[in-house]
């Protein structure tokens, strides 16, 4: 693996996140998915 | 039965659907095969408002009694092989599953923390013998879905109940609902894909918006996809992340830009000055923050 980080820099984050779908408590949107599953999608950033 | 509002309004267009396989539960039914007949000849999964021509053919398989053969069905098979697993989740079991729709049976089984937006077309019919009953909220002037903003708050809007054999229309363009949970109650619900972008919700004791969830599980996945490359910082994610970087849900774009800063920032910059004209305000204020500070540092470390 050819690792670049070519100078990296940290810019923000937008003002309000965006939660994973069916975050903090699933009801409304998961049944219309495209494939059933577990919701195990957690960016770190959103804790 | 008591129907506070009218058939909903719908919005030109829709967000993409996604491709998806039927769920062959139980539609071998003659009544969910006439059921699956009907949607596979009037709905258009690019055309969502298609999905309201279904509404007599859904108030049919309420008034048929079809639900409790599936379940007779479902026992049956359950009780014959200790592995079947069917289409079922913890508190829901799936009907018939297709390109932009989904016809399942939901046991609403507990209150929930928040109230949420249906950011889905839906049809929602109690079975057995209690009502659904709702609490109705109107969403403002200044609500945008795709913009959370948590200054939006909901404005009551009265309450409803839908009596056994009755349907109720979601008009979740205009509308929140709050499903009330005293008891468990079984309810067969007929709903689109997502066509909104966010799923909000509201706090209770305020009802201002609290949060804003992905409506699409592929926007999610697309996100977690871009962080671990950002981890990987492997030159070889940089195409892949600026063809994301156009992707149609604004947290998605910005994930990628993010990323891409972890890897170059000469693509960085250059990314972050397309983002200025970025049709989403929370992306164009992120890009012009992150140019400012980035100049600061620059004039501070040279």
């Amino acid at each position: 693996m050819s690792v670049s980080n070519r100078d990296a820099v940290e810019i923000l984050d937008l003002e309000y996140d965006v939660a994973a779908v069916g975050a903090v408590e699933s009801f409304a949107s998961e049944e219309n998915q495209p494939a059933f599953y577990i919701f195990t999608y957690q960016l770190p950033e959103n804790g | 039965m008591n129907q506070p509002i009218q058939a909903p309004t719908l919005p030109p267009g829709a967000a993409a659907l996604a491709e998806a396989p039927a769920a062959p539960a139980a539609s071998a039914l003659p009544e969910l095969s006439r059921f699956r007949e009907a949607v596979e000849r009037r709905f258009r999964a690019e055309s969502p408002d298609t999905f309201w021509s279904l509404e007599e053919a859904f108030r049919q398989l309420v008034v048929d009694g079809t639900f409790a053969a599936v379940f007779n069905r479902e026992l049956r098979r359950l009780l014959d092989d200790p592995c079947y697993m069917g289409n079922w989740r913890a508190n829901q079991i799936v009907l018939n599953r297709g390109r932009g729709h989904v016809l399942s049976i939901w046991l609403f089984d507990q209150p929930r923390r928040y109230i949420h937006s249906t950011p889905y077309y839906g049809m929602f019919a109690p079975l057995g013998a209690e009502s659904l009953y709702y609490d109705v909220y109107r969403l403002p002037e200044n609500y945008r879905n795709a913009q959370f903003d948590p200054e939006v708050r909901l404005e009551p809007a009265g309450s409803g109940f839908t009596a056994p054999g009755g349907v109720l229309l979601l008009d979740s363009d205009r509308y929140v609902y709050d499903f009330k949970v005293e008891r468990p109650l079984a309810v067969a619900k007929f709903s689109s894909a997502a066509y909104q972008t966010l799923e909000w919700l509201f706090e209770r004791d305020t009802l201002r918006a609290w949060q804003a969830n992905d409506s699409e599980l592929v926007s999610t996945q697309l996100r977690v996809a871009a962080y671990i490359l950002g981890r990987l910082a492997d030159a070889s994610s940089l195409e892949a992340l600026d063809s994301l970087s156009d992707h149609r849900n604004h947290s998605v774009r910005w994930a990628a830009v993010q990323t891409i800063a972890r890897l170059d920032r000469e693509a960085a910059l250059q990314r972050l000055r397309q983002a200025l004209d970025d049709p989403h305000p929370h992306l164009r204020r992120a890009a012009a923050g992150s140019l400012r500070r980035l100049q600061t540092n620059t004039r501070t470390t040279g």
